[in-house]
């Protein structure tokens, strides 16, 4: 019997749709196993069509994205009902992705800056007509309804997503790695002596080595390995976009934790060397961070 | 510990919240004195901020 599979996307960049898209031929092994009944990104299904579906009639419901939007609120509200299994597909999902980063600031702020100051605006208004009202805060999904299973990546991998699939189709449960980037990364590590930290453009990187010990901004150590360590591999330092390590409940604060015990730095010097700490150690996962939870606390309670 | 303080600080602040809320303070268990008045000014500091209101607007 094929399982009914729904993918709906709430605000983001819909790369996880490319992922899945990226299994290319490997799609033809999935496909026969699943009939779609709800994927707007690819065909055209109207908000209706998912409304029309009976409660817990879909198998298998992929959320895409995280809520900036009321309209996102609904839709993840609805797919929650709709679902048998709900499936956090992608960073955004679980953790409130990047978009999370705007948390930082008030939501009039957001809008002043994007619609009214944006250098590129040349006719400076914001829309009211035919457009979903924003949300004060950007609110991991997880904290809105309950998932089954989280699959974390910016995007998952093809990988990740087929085998995510293939258990839930044979019935097989699926958990998230203990590991780490660091633990799947082929690079050398050696003690920590990390006197200054640099740019990815900045030196010469020797491929061979662990890049934080080189002193690049490697967040490897914090980042759930789920990913293969694709870009230490390629000597491009983890940018932690997969999200924390399991046992990890705040990436940044796991990050500042460890980065204060292995630079040979002054604090001074240590403090100047990141300009952006929040977009630099909570990449896609301000939004599930104390700090952010905290701010977002107090925004409730001023209303 | 006064690296990972310097920038849990800088984080706080661009998070909105005054990074003064926090205080780290070394007081051995003979120093009962150093102790206290590291307590007593954070909890002035922290009287003269106020109820923290993760941002003034």
């Amino acid at each position: 019997m094929t399982k009914r599979i729904a993918m709906a996307q709430l605000t983001s960049c819909w790369g996880c749709d490319q992922s899945l898209l990226d299994l290319h031929l490997g799609l033809l092994e999935v496909l026969p196993e699943l009939e779609i009944v709800f994927w707007p990104a690819v065909v055209d299904f109207k908000i209706k069509d998912l409304e029309s579906m009976p409660d817990e009639s879909i198998h298998i419901g992929l959320v895409e994205g995280s809520c900036r939007t009321e309209d996102d609120v609904r839709l993840l509200n609805l797919m929650r009902a709709k679902s048998k299994i709900l499936v956090a597909w992608g960073v955004c999902s679980c953790y409130g992705g990047i978009q999370g980063l705007a948390n930082q600031w008030e939501l009039d702020e957001l809008v002043d800056r994007k619609f009214m100051k944006a250098d590129t605006v040349t006719d400076p208004r914001i829309p009211s007509e035919n457009v979903p009202a924003f949300v004060p805060q950007v609110r991991p999904n997880v904290d809105v309804v309950k998932f089954n299973i989280l699959l974390p990546g910016c995007p998952p991998t093809s990988k990740n997503i087929v085998e995510a699939l293939a258990a839930i189709l044979t019935g097989k449960p699926f958990d998230l790695p203990e590991k780490s980037v660091c633990d799947q990364c082929p690079k050398v590590k050696q003690d920590k002596h990390i006197t200054k930290f640099h740019r990815s453009h900045e030196g010469r990187i020797d491929p061979s080595k662990c890049l934080l010990d080189q002193g690049y901004l490697c967040l490897g150590f914090a980042t759930i390995g789920f990913c293969g360590a694709i870009c230490p591999t390629v000597n491009s330092p983890c940018k932690g976009c997969f999200g924390p390590v399991l046992r990890v409940k705040d990436h940044g604060a796991k990050i500042v934790s460890a980065l204060g015990a292995i630079a040979e730095m002054e604090p001074e010097q240590l403090k100047d060397s990141f300009p952006d700490p929040i977009g630099s150690f909570y990449f896609t996962d301000y939004a599930a961070s104390y700090l952010s939870r905290m701010r977002d606390k107090a925004r409730s309670k001023k209303k | 510990m006064k690296s990972r303080f310097a920038l849990l600080q800088k984080v706080l602040e661009e998070a909105g919240f005054e990074p003064e809320r926090i205080h780290l303070q070394w007081a051995s268990a003979a120093e009962g004195d150093v102790f206290t008045e590291g307590i007593t000014s954070m909890v002035e500091r922290i009287k003269a901020l106020g109820p923290n209101p993760a941002r003034k607007d």
